[in-house]
């Protein structure tokens, strides 16, 4: 009874607190604003269900009064706080009578102010601010545009990933959070650059993700849909801008009825379905709620996805397309280096620049007059010279490294949308994200990885149903690995699917003549046919691959990177893509040979042996040409500067040497008159005339200061 | 009436988008503000506040790790911050956010985007009613 008493008085000191505060109110005054509203929460918290339902009501609506006088949206300030100041006496009647006075005089004027103040009629009093003015100087800034182009792309990357990581974790609000952060942010700069569409848009999305924050709206793989096609949208318009500002040409037109028409559904979709609370007053959120809000809830997930209503038939309802290993962190803050945007132009020209320092470095230190100095001092600063050097050019090299994160990521929406439009279920698992590639290279395997990621998951995993009837589980599992091996950077795309099948395969090939009927093939030979020109198993052209771009484009691509493809096929178990790529395209290690007068440099990946070939083991054929005999094996033998017109006569095979070069399977020895060592080479353009020359992939400047060819083996085959 | 505005006062602005920093200098400056510093994210705004004497901070709602009204939470513990002006930039459409801020003691917000015009009511209003209470 004590206990009571004393919470009787508690609420009548807050009521009287309250009353006081009511008086001291001014529109301008947050500090104070905010105090009563702080003691409003807690008196309504205190009292709770103690509170009649009337007077539960006049509180909430005080507490809207009060919330519409912050925001500015009522027309006159001092008949607000006048209103405030009698709603709280209303309540300190109601608490020490037990109700109010519905004919008193507090009560007539609450309800008219009430009404004079439009107090029904929602929506904000204030108008809003136009763009027009003092902005539109700021819009003519170029560099400011240019500035925020790029970091609004920026802040876009990696939230594909974030998307597909909600549709997962649908509860994750901190998801929902690093997702909404980024358009909210470009809309309130756009709005300051007069980019009026980009606004809009931005707008329009961050409408649609706040519903979700508050839970009214679902995460529904249409949701996810939608979301993602804005993204697209932002993208392209900020592109758009972006060339516009480059080439001075007028702005594109984007249409975005379409999007607007597809989030006005969505949102149209949920307010249908019945609200969450049986209250309908909307509450306004103070601090604690939204700390509550945070916690992803547990007990009673609000509405699961499943429930939502199927608007365009089953197949929308979220398929389970499961978690990502790697990207869990991914609604998360992921820690951050001190970073500096340079021009991409500026470090190549320092890699170069690199390449040279390092190769006069050498010809000095190779300097016959040098030899003869007998300084130690000058001797030990050349060597600690060349040190420095290398290093120097190892780091300037490492500036165009990336980590191969940002396209293994473009493969996670990718993969998400591809199993959505298949109907299979995929898990997706990434890992090596942190190796770092050439930014040239990365760029030149995208569209490879496209291909083979598409064709896993079209082709090589099958249905959930398929699979269930295998005995294995419904998601068909995928890999993406990066990781370095030497000086190679070795990509893997695996699948857990029905592996290659060779009986198709060997029909096709037939068919098309690549086999002749007779001819009998080992198992990864079969499998190798597939990267042939024009060769497509598909049964049939699907939506989503099939486009009559063969695996020998993949193939070409990266061979023109230097690099090479090889597959490991189990039928029934599945099928594993390798792609190993040099780590960066300007160096070469390579072997340097010397024929005549001429230097070749032969790329040490594809070098098998070097021989010293016996008068015994060299053989003529007929139609066949020169051969030698490596451990019983016949491999056709070139002679190099026959293939460049060098100058330079025939000499017996037994006064050179023979290295045993492997391409494509294929083997083919090349003779030379001696090797001259090893080393890493930088690759320079031959320029114009020789660019095309057939065998060669470009020069280097050799450690005593002459042109070496780089051969490329592909021209040697 | 004259202005309550000190102009020689140093302005923390606090956003982690550099350009919304950049517009909201040049906006600052052509008010009168001349002593500016910025922050990416509330740690380093908190650190700044520690070392430098501030007299106005500006900062965006919406911001990674630290939320400006957490970053506003944060610097209302600090005895030396009790009565630091605080102005919270915000967006339309985040309206339930702004009762949130003012409740955790917000001096002013301004949503974006804004005029020179209607940032200078904002900070005057915040000025006049520091020296009314003094």
């Amino acid at each position: 009874m004590s206990e009571d008493a004393a919470n009787l008085e508690k609420t009548a000191a807050r009521l009287e607190q309250l009353a006081l505060k009511a008086v001291m109110l001014s529109e301008d005054d947050h500090l104070s604003l905010g105090a009563f509203l702080t003691d409003l929460d807690d008196l309504r918290k205190t009292l709770g269900d103690a509170l009649s339902p009337a007077a539960a009501d006049l509180l909430l609506q005080v507490e809207e009064v009060a919330n519409r006088l912050v925001r500015h949206e009522l027309p006159a300030a001092a008949p607000t706080v006048e209103l405030l100041g009698l709603g709280i006496s209303l309540l300190q009647q109601w608490f020490q009578k037990g109700s109010w006075s519905e004919s008193g005089e507090e009560w007539r004027t609450y309800c008219t102010l009430l009404k004079d103040l439009g107090f029904d009629l929602p929506g904000p009093a204030e108008p809003t601010p136009s763009s027009q003015g003092a902005e539109r100087a700021l819009a003519d800034d170029p560099d400011l545009l240019a500035g925020f182009l790029a970091e609004a792309l920026e802040h876009l990357e990696g939230i594909e990933t974030r998307l597909v990581h909600l549709e997962q974790h649908p509860h994750d609000l901190e998801a929902v959070n690093a997702i909404f952060r980024p358009f909210h942010t470009i809309k309130g700069v756009a709005g300051f650059l007069n980019l009026t569409p980009i606004q809009e848009l931005g707008h329009a999305v961050e409408f649609l993700l706040d519903d979700v924050r508050s839970g009214q709206l679902p995460v529904s793989s249409d949701l996810v849909d939608t979301v993602l096609a804005g993204v697209d949208l932002l993208k392209a318009m900020l592109t758009d801008v972006q060339e516009a500002l480059n080439g001075a040409r007028s702005l594109g037109e984007f249409d975005l009825a379409p999007l607007q028409e597809r989030i006005r559904a969505l949102r149209a979709a949920a307010s249908s379905s019945p609200p969450l609370e049986a209250a309908g007053k909307k509450e306004p959120l103070s601090p604690e709620k939204l700390a509550e809000s945070q916690t992803p809830p547990s007990a009673s997930p609000a509405r699961p996805a499943e429930d939502t209503p199927g608007e365009e038939g089953n197949d929308r309802v979220m398929r389970p397309f499961s978690p990502l290993t790697s990207s869990s962190r991914a609604g998360g803050a992921a820690a951050v280096n001190a970073t500096i945007k340079v021009d991409l132009a500026k470090v190549d020209l320092l890699a170069d620049l690199m390449g040279e320092l390092v190769i006069i470095q050498s010809q000095v230190r190779q300097n016959p007059a040098l030899a003869a100095v007998t300084d130690q001092k000058l001797t030990r600063d050349l060597g600690q010279m060349a040190r420095i050097t290398s290093e120097l050019q190892r780091i300037s090299m490492s500036l165009r490294m990336v980590p191969i994160s940002a396209t293994f990521r473009k493969m996670v929406r990718l993969v998400r949308d591809l199993a959505h439009k298949v109907g299979k279920s995929v898990d997706l698992t990434l890992e090596g994200e942190d190796t770092e590639i050439d930014r040239n290279v990365v760029e030149a395997i995208y569209e490879p990885l496209v291909h083979l990621v598409r064709n896993a998951v079209d082709h090589g995993l099958e249905t959930p149903a398929e699979r269930q009837a295998k005995g294995k589980p419904p998601a068909g599992r995928l890999w993406l690995r990066a990781y370095q091996k030497g000086g190679n950077i070795l990509i893997e795309i695996e699948d857990d699917g029905r592996g290659l099948d060779r009986e198709a395969i060997l029909a096709r090939a037939r068919e098309k003549g690549l086999v002749g009927p007779g001819d009998s093939l080992a198992s990864p030979q079969v499998d190798h046919l597939i990267f042939e020109p024009g060769f497509s198993t598909a049964c049939q052209v699907t939506e989503v691959s099939g486009r009559g771009v063969g695996l020998d484009v993949v193939k070409e691509t990266v061979e023109g990177l230097r690099g090479k493809i090889d597959l490991a096929s189990r039928p029934g178990e599945g099928c594993r893509f390798t792609l190993r790529l040099p780590l960066t395209l300007a160096i070469i290690d390579g072997l340097v040979v010397r024929v005549g007068q001429e230097r070749y440099i032969i790329p040490a990946v594809g070098v098998r042996e070097t021989v010293h070939p016996q008068a015994r083991d060299y053989f003529t054929v007929a139609g066949q040409g020169e051969l030698i005999r490596v451990r019983s094996q016949l491999i056709p033998l070139v002679r190099l500067h026959r293939l460049f017109g060098a100058d330079h006569r025939d000499m017996p095979v037994t006064a050179g040497l023979a290295l045993v070069v492997e391409h494509e399977g294929g083997l083919k020895a090349l003779l030379v008159d001696e090797i001259l060592g090893k080393q890493e080479v930088v690759i320079k353009s031959l320029g114009p005339l020789l660019q095309n020359a057939k065998g060669l992939a470009g020069g280097a400047i050799l450690g005593d200061g002459r042109v070496g060819l780089i051969l490329e083996l592909g021209g040697v085959f | 009436m004259s202005k309550a505005i000190d102009y020689s006062i140093k302005v923390l602005v606090v956003d982690d988008f550099a350009t919304m920093r950049k517009i909201i200098r040049n906006v600052l400056k052509q008010i009168g503000f001349d002593n500016i510093t910025e922050a990416e994210d509330g740690a380093a705004a908190l650190q700044i506040l520690k070392q430098e004497k501030i007299g106005l901070v500006v900062t965006d709602w919406n911001m990674p790790n630290m939320s400006g009204l957490e970053l506003l939470q944060n610097l209302r513990q600090m005895p030396e911050c009790a009565r630091l002006p605080v102005l919270m930039v915000t967006a339309e459409g985040l309206k339930e956010n702004v009762l949130a801020a003012v409740k955790a003691g917000v001096s002013n917000y301004v949503v974006k985007p804004f005029t020179a015009e209607v940032l200078e009511e904002k900070i005057e209003a915040i000025f006049q009613k520091l020296a009314a209470s003094a």
